[in-house]
């Protein structure tokens, strides 16, 4: 198996009409992705690259059942687009746009939950589950289907990370970013609990950053997982008081500092990698002996 | 972006909450007037934003109207630099002192109201004597709620009334700020049981400053003028750090993990830089120039480093925008460049093509990021 995302699961495109949308929306499909509809308001009745347009997610539904929704609307149309999605019933939000103002992210987070929806993101690079679908800009190419959950707070350290993970030869069940936003849809904690009850996963990488209390949450879960942990925090020598990209990452109190949460994550008995290399290095089989790395996909998955 | 506590005190006035009299001075002239007109007797506080003014001096007390002159002469001359304007308040009869913040809470991704019946202090570090109401954000928050709150702190009768009016009053004035933090420490009852805030800190969320025009020009406050020009470009971050090699890169966990490993090899970044994912190409090349152009006008930046991933826009467009950048002539000093290219970035172009063009003009490019690193930190060595 895998989290969240699976072989089949009917995906709609949100904003499918833009040119970054539907550049997106191609490259998932092309990677197998079933992306059976987009949604443009004012655009119903057209097509993107044979993916039927429709002006409305629930006039979609109307046609087949939706899983999950690809949102690819800027910050400004984001409270929009997520509450018709999850009006609609759709269980899976993937939402990418950054520069969401904090009090739209805290409606949509208490929103989706009460509609027992799963909002990855905002601020997400994507999720793929190698060898079964994408949302987002993870390239194939950069991860191999495999038995290592990987989950971020950062997009660009988990593509950096799961590259040298695959050339290691270190296959992936689900990968995800979940956002670098302050406020998530679902925190870092409740993509390792789901890992954790995943049959697929054998183990656990974590990557972080400086800022916040999310790592807190997780340290409290780790010792209760059956699994085992990597986990990597960047941002050891990043000034105070700054905020470094993200709204999230800003080194406020002590307990916030990369060094405070390395401790905190080893004391909850997280292996830790001081550098992305060392995560592939700890998976390689010497820190789990007997365990089983990685299963190729079977030529099913097209790189472009 | 935080308030002033003269701005933060505006906005809690505009909900209903009672702040002590006060005018704003610039010199130490404004301040004695500003002190004749409240009586003599007045409390003089620097407008900086930061905490802990208390400790710093930056917060005294004037018994007459030439005193406060001198005491303001002191806080705009001869202590922080920051310090351009003295709010001059009249002073409280202050009976109890309580504390009343509302902050988004990063993990229950909820508001959370915290109360406390002892403040004046910091209450980070009594955090057994807090007590907090988490919102539910879809409902907002209930006078009930706040009720209960200040009841579970210890505060009853009329005292309770007033506290409760003033955390239903700071809870909408949260929400019409697009805060991320309002904090009144102390919230104070004067001898008459009127409630005031002594104090007011505010942090507004930087995402909704274009919905607050008021603040939106003091948010690049405290900023070098490389750092204001990035932010006029619309990168979403670039802080300087005063060591010699600039980078241009995307993605703010990469950006971090760039500086770990150079600091790791006993290299010194210039700033750190999150681009921005969904800057244009143009803008990218903009960046570019400025960060060329910087490193032309100034001898300590040693060599640039650029290292980036692209995985959704085409590598061609991020290729033009760089060529254009460095293409403009001699560069300043040796550019190190890394690109992790895949997924659509790599769809038309391959990226040893790409790394044609930019060895054509001098930049070093690399496959490997840790070769890269090598090269950038032995350029400075």
């Amino acid at each position: 198996m895998s989290i969240l995302l699976h072989r089949g699961t009917r995906i709609v495109v949100q904003g499918i009409t833009s040119a970054f949308g539907s550049r997106q929306a191609m490259a998932m499909k092309r990677y197998g992705s079933n992306v059976v509809a987009g949604v443009t308001p004012g655009k119903g009745g057209s097509q993107v690259e044979g993916i039927p347009v429709h002006d409305t997610v629930a006039e979609a539904m109307l046609v087949q059942p939706i899983d999950a929704a690809a949102i690819y609307v800027p910050a400004d149309k984001l409270r929009d687009a997520v509450t018709e999605a999850a009006h609609a019933g759709i269980k899976l939000m993937f939402v990418t746009a950054e520069g969401l103002p904090v009090r739209e992210m805290l409606y949509l987070r208490a929103l989706t939950r009460e509609h027992g929806a799963w909002l990855i993101g905002p601020n997400s690079l994507g999720i793929i589950s190698p060898g079964q679908a994408l949302m987002g800009a993870v390239p194939p190419e950069w991860v191999s289907l495999g038995h290592v959950g990987m989950v971020s707070r950062g997009g660009t350290l988990l593509l950096h990370t799961a590259r040298q993970m695959c050339a290691a030869g270190i296959g992936i069940s689900t990968a995800v970013h979940a956002g670098g936003d302050m406020v998530l849809g679902r925190n870092p904690a409740e993509y390792l609990a789901a890992f954790d009850d995943d049959p697929q996963t054998k183990a656990i990488v974590m990557l972080s950053e400086v800022g916040g209390g999310k790592d807190a949450e997780c340290a409290a879960l780790i010792p209760r997982l059956r699994k085992p942990v990597i986990a990597l925090v960047v941002g050891k020598s990043v000034p105070t008081g700054k905020a470094m990209g993200h709204a999230g990452a800003l080194v406020g109190a002590t307990a916030h500092t990369a060094a405070a949460k390395i401790a905190a994550l080893r004391d909850a008995g997280a292996h830790i990698a001081d550098r992305p290399q060392d995560v592939a290095t700890l998976l390689n089989g010497r820190l789990f002996g007997t365990f089983d790395r990685s299963s190729r996909v079977p030529g099913s998955v097209n790189a472009d | 972006m935080n308030l002033l506590e003269h701005e933060g005190k505006d906005l809690l006035r505009r909900h209903g909450i009672s702040t002590p009299d006060g005018r704003l001075a610039h010199t130490p002239l404004e301040a004695m007037s500003a002190a004749a007109a409240l009586g003599g007797s007045c409390v003089l506080k620097a407008q900086i934003a930061k905490g802990g003014r208390g400790k710093a001096g930056l917060v005294k007390f004037a018994d007459n109207a030439e005193h406060a002159a001198g005491l303001a002469a002191d806080l705009l001359i001869s202590s922080d630099p920051d310090v351009e304007l003295v709010l001059v308040e009249e002073r409280l009869a202050i009976a109890t002192e309580l504390y009343l913040g509302i902050k988004v809470d990063d993990v229950r991704g909820a508001p959370v109201v915290i109360a406390s019946a002892s403040g004046g202090v910091d209450v980070e570090s009594h955090a057994a004597q807090t007590h907090t109401h988490v919102v539910d954000v879809l409902h907002g928050l209930h006078r009930h709620e706040a009720v209960a709150l200040w009841k579970e702190a210890g505060i009853a009768g009329k005292d309770l009334q007033h506290v409760v009016e003033a955390t239903i009053a700071l809870w909408d004035a949260f929400v019409a700020a697009d805060a991320e933090m309002v904090e009144i420490n102390p919230l104070v009852i004067d001898a008459q049981g009127r409630c005031w805030a002594a104090d007011a800190k505010v942090t507004v969320d930087d995402n909704a400053l274009a919905r607050h025009p008021e603040w939106a020009s003091r948010s690049r406050q405290a900023s070098t003028p490389l750092e204001d020009r990035a932010a006029r470009l619309g990168v979403n971050t670039l802080i300087e750090l005063g060591g010699d090699i600039a980078i241009i890169s995307t993605g703010a966990s990469f950006g971090m993990l760039l500086l770990d490993n150079l600091a790791a090899l006993g290299a010194k970044p210039a700033n750190f830089m999150d681009m921005g994912g969904q800057s244009t190409p143009i803008v990218r090349q903009k960046i570019a120039e400025l960060v060329v152009d910087h490193a032309a006008q100034n001898p300590s930046v040693r060599a640039i480093l650029i290292a980036l991933i692209q995985t959704s826009r085409p590598l061609r467009l991020l290729l033009d925008a760089f060529k254009a950048a460095f293409g403009r002539g001699p560069l300043p000093c040796p550019v190190f460049c890394w690109i992790g290219a895949g997924h659509i970035a790599t769809a038309q172009l391959p990226l040893d093509e790409a790394y044609a063009e930019l060895e054509a003009l001098g930049i070093r490019t690399f496959f490997d990021l840790d070769e890269a690193l090598n090269a950038t930190a032995g350029a400075t060595r």
